[in-house]
C-alpha cells in the first residue's frame, strides 16, 4: 500500500535533483524518443538540405593574390 | 467498478482490433506518444466505455474485441476515489510544472506527464494509476451514457457529464492476471 507522506518526500527529493542541465538532458532524450516513435509508426520525414549560395571569386583578384606571393605560393596553404 | 472481494483487484476492460487469426494472450502495451499516463497497459473500468473506445478507435479490421483482466491495484495511485491520492497527484503535477517553468522550459501537459512517467513513478514505487479521463464524445454519438443532452429553456444544448470515464494504467504485466477474451468481433 502506498504511503503518501513518504511519497511526498521522495517526490521532492527526485524533483530537486533535476537541475537545469539534467532537465535539458531529459527533454532532449524525450524529443528524440518522440521522433523515433513517429518514424516507427510510419510517419515520414521531410529532409531539407541547406542550400548554400555559390561563392563567386573574381578571377583577377585571385591572380593578383598569387602573383604578390611570388614563388612562395605554398605559404598561402597554411 | 467491479472489485474481486477481499483483494485489491479490479476488473478491467481492454479493447483491441478484432484479430481473425486468434485472440491475444496478453494486453498490448500502449506506446503512443499521446498516452497521458505514459507507456503501459490501459484498461477501462466500465465495459460501456471499452465499447465506445472500440467503436471510435479500434475498427481497423472492421470490428473490435474487448478483453477482460484482473488488475492488482495494491500499489496504484487511485486519483479517482482516494482523496489523499488525488491531492498528492495534483500537487505533484503542479510542482513538476512549476519547476519546469522556473527553468524557462516550455510546459505542456504532455511534457509534464512524460516527465513524471519517466522519472518519478517507478522510482516512487507507483505501479499504476486509476485516472478519470476527459468525458469527450469524439464522434458526437447520441445516447451515450456520459453525454446526456439537457435542453435548457433557451433550447441550447448542454452536456451533463455525470459519469466518470475511468481508466487504469498498469506499468507492467505483473499486476494483470486472468486476462481473457470477453466480447469478440463487435461493431
Amino acid at each position: 500500500m502506498l504511503n503518501i507522506n513518504k511519497l511526498n518526500a521522495k517526490f521532492d527529493e527526485i524533483l530537486s535533483s533535476f537541475t537545469e542541465d539534467k532537465v535539458q538532458q531529459w527533454i532532449d532524450f524525450a524529443d528524440n524518443r518522440e521522433l523515433v516513435d513517429r518514424l516507427l509508426n510510419g510517419e515520414s520525414v521531410d529532409i531539407i538540405l541547406e542550400k548554400r549560395k555559390p561563392k563567386y571569386i573574381v578571377a583577377d583578384k585571385i591572380a593578383s593574390k598569387y602573383s604578390n606571393a611570388g614563388e612562395n605560393n605554398y605559404a598561402l596553404a597554411a | 467498478m467491479q472489485r474481486i472481494p477481499d483483494t485489491k483487484k479490479i476488473i478491467g476492460y481492454h479493447t483491441q482490433e478484432y484479430r481473425p487469426d486468434g485472440v491475444l494472450e496478453n494486453p498490448i502495451i500502449c506506446t503512443s506518444i499521446d498516452a497521458w499516463l505514459g507507456k503501459g497497459y490501459y484498461f477501462w473500468v466500465d465495459e460501456e466505455f471499452s465499447k465506445y473506445w472500440g467503436e471510435d478507435f479500434k475498427m481497423a479490421t472492421g470490428s473490435y474485441d474487448v478483453y477482460i483482466g484482473e488488475i492488482d491495484t495494491e500499489d496504484f495511485l487511485n486519483t479517482v476515489f482516494d482523496e489523499k491520492h488525488y491531492f498528492a497527484f495534483k500537487n505533484w503535477i503542479d510542482k513538476a510544472s512549476n519547476h519546469l517553468k522556473s527553468l524557462g522550459k516550455v510546459v505542456t501537459l504532455k511534457r509534464v506527464h512524460e516527465f513524471l512517467a519517466d522519472n518519478f513513478w517507478n522510482e516512487m514505487g507507483i505501479k499504476g494509476m486509476i485516472y478519470d479521463d476527459m468525458p469527450i464524445n469524439t464522434n458526437r454519438k447520441p445516447g451515450r451514457k456520459y453525454s446526456v443532452v439537457v435542453h435548457s429553456e433557451d433550447k441550447k444544448h448542454k452536456f451533463f457529464y455525470y459519469i466518470k470515464r475511468i481508466q487504469i494504467v498498469s506499468y507492467s504485466l505483473e499486476n494483470i492476471s486472468n486476462f481473457t477474451i470477453h466480447l469478440e468481433e463487435q461493431n
